[in-house]
């Protein structure tokens, strides 16, 4: 075992635990905060589990019926849903709060402020709104919602799914229209002219773009471009030599007044005695693999042996 | 017949041709001896810092080149010389002088036979060690047993300044870079005072190739350039776009360039 795993092991970890545990060290956390100071947010979500509003089946604006808490068995419209609380925030729910001045926001003028609650998504069922031929409204309650097929919304300028009421598919409850309506801004396409051509290739021969104008489209600070070093860049990533000690300068100053060593070949004389030497043993072996062996290990390369031939050729040419 | 002619023999020919007789004996530990000219190398000491250490550059980089991916630059010039030894594991080692010792592990057992990981951690001291050449105490961590080195080495700047190979291994980032002031101090007591015209003793800073005794540092140096740069350029030259381009510059270089405009050293030599 590591030491990291050994620390680890000792660490708390709260997604492991079963609910009632985890509801009990989220109670722990709070317990000294004053609840009008408190602003009770939900826990936070994980990344992974952190969903779009379209994936949800219910978005901003849509009409919700509330199944528990201080606004039970009430109908409102969602104003927002804060996709890492998995919590919709609703007209008509706030409740007081205090807030310390550093925590104001502009335009505030009081400590109490009213904020709104954070109702969580286990607590809201979609509700739709219809009207009958006597003119009088029903709302209709959708425990659960299917999302099928995909049409194009003219309205979000997306494809978006058909939201249907479990179990009872053929009742269809419409996406509401989109809050805000999109604002065109200085570089956008309007709708109509998106499919415009308004220039064609004629030839592959001429570049499209003008040579003096490249200069002006291309990033001349691109990472993808290759860039030199500047000297002071250079001078930068060369760090300092260590000052060498007296011990190293005596030593340096002695070799350099020794001769330097020069290397000769052998004398005939010797060649010729070794030559005898060697042709008297061989002559001697009988067994046929150790002259194999012999052989082959002649034709090995010393890395040495080439360095000290080298070395007399040198002093032989000097 | 001898076993020892016959490898004696093997061994003088293929000496003469091309393998050394050890390549051909290793085998057989028996006569391995025999043959031996130079006594065994004794085994290199084990060092944990050798195991991980931090990659030195050692790529001679020059103004022009490509600069390859993933090179970082520096955003202030290199301070201290690269060190070879630097560890990535128990990093307060590079913090102070532990003398190539680490943390050692074991495991404690109940009495009921559970084990548990825990750290025995060498002996580690405050202390200000005072150093001779800097002429100043410096406050560090040591261990105890680097305290014993220091004393047998007679003082902080004879435990730095060895050469040893284990040595240099173990003394760690910190003791590398108080090396490194110790012996640029020592190569500045070596410059000598001289005593100009006037009578006035005035210290040497740096010696040129030539001969020159500059009594000024590379601050002033770089002063006296500023006027001539300006000069000579068609363009203004801000003096942080001087600064940019000429603080990098050796004393060595600064004294070139100030001869190449001709500038009268009088001032500024001895």
């Amino acid at each position: 075992m590591s030491w990291n795993t050994a620390k680890k092991r000792l660490t708390r970890d709260i997604e492991g635990l079963p609910k009632r545990l985890r509801d009990h060290y989220q109670r722990e956390a709070i317990k000294y905060a004053l609840p009008t100071f408190d602003v009770q947010t939900p826990p936070l979500l994980k990344n992974k589990d952190i969903k779009s509003l379209h994936e949800i089946g219910i978005t901003e604006g849509d009409l919700i019926y509330i199944t528990e808490g201080e606004n039970k068995g009430t109908v409102t419209t969602v104003t927002k849903y804060l996709s890492n609380y998995d919590s919709f925030v609703v007209t008509n729910s706030t409740s007081k709060r205090l807030f310390q001045k550093s925590n104001w926001v502009e335009g505030q003028t009081s400590h109490v402020i009213d904020f709104p609650n954070f109702i969580p998504r286990s607590h809201v069922r979609l509700a739709g709104k219809e009207k009958d031929e006597s003119g009088a409204t029903n709302y209709l309650v959708a425990d659960k919602v299917v999302l099928k097929d995909k049409y194009y919304d003219d309205r979000y300028k997306k494809w978006l799914p058909r939201r249907y009421v479990k179990h009872h598919e053929t009742i269809e409850i419409p996406w509401p229209n989109p809050p805000g309506k999109l604002e065109e801004g200085e570089l956008s396409t309007e709708g109509d002219a998106v499919l415009d051509k308004t220039y064609e290739l004629q030839t592959i021969a001429k570049p499209p773009v003008p040579a003096e104008a490249l200069a002006q489209l291309r990033n001349p600070h691109s990472k993808y471009k290759k860039r030199v070093l500047s000297e002071l860049q250079a001078r930068r990533l060369k760090a300092p030599e260590m000052p060498l000690s007296t011990e190293q300068k005596i030593y340096l100053a002695k070799n350099a007044n020794k001769p330097k060593k020069t290397y000769t070949n052998l004398s005939p004389e010797i060649e010729d005695f070794i030559g005898s030497k060697m042709a008297e043993h061989i002559s001697k072996i009988d067994n046929p693999a150790m002259l194999t062996h012999l052989e082959a290990l002649s034709k090995s390369t010393i890395p040495d042996f080439e360095k000290t031939m080298k070395n007399i050729k040198e002093s032989e040419q000097a | 017949m001898l076993p020892t002619t016959v490898f004696g023999g093997v061994a003088s020919m293929l000496s003469a041709t091309r393998a050394s007789p050890m390549t051909i004996i290793r085998g057989f530990s028996l006569y391995a001896n025999l043959w031996q000219e130079t006594p065994r190398r004794k085994q290199d000491k084990f060092y944990k810092i050798l195991k991980y250490v931090k990659p030195v550059d050692t790529t001679e980089y020059k103004a022009g080149q490509e600069i390859t991916k993933g090179l970082s630059i520096p955003s202030k010039q290199k301070q201290y010389p690269d060190y070879a030894y630097e560890t990535m594991f128990f990093k307060r080692q590079n913090r102070g002088l532990y003398g190539g010792l680490q943390r050692k592990r074991s495991k404690t057992s109940s009495e009921s036979g559970n084990k548990n990981l825990r750290v025995h951690l060498p002996n580690i001291q405050k202390a200000k060690l005072w150093s001779e050449t800097l002429n100043r105490a410096i406050q560090t961590k040591v261990l105890t047993k680097v305290l014993k080195t220091i004393t047998k080495e007679g003082g902080l700047d004879n435990y730095l300044t060895k050469d040893k190979p284990a040595r240099v291994k173990t003394i760690g980032l910190k003791g590398w870079r108080l090396r490194y002031e110790v012996l640029k101090k020592r190569e500045f007591n070596e410059l000598p005072k001289v005593e100009d015209a006037s009578g006035n003793t005035r210290q040497v800073y740096y010696i040129h190739s030539d001969g020159k005794q500059i009594t000024v540092g590379k601050n002033k140096l770089l002063k006296e350039l500023y006027p001539l740069v300006v000069r000579d350029s068609y363009t203004p030259v801000s003096a942080s776009e001087f600064r940019r381009n000429h603080s990098y510059l050796t004393s060595g270089e600064l004294v070139d360039k100030l001869a190449s405009y001709n500038y009268d050293f009088s001032a500024i030599t001895v």
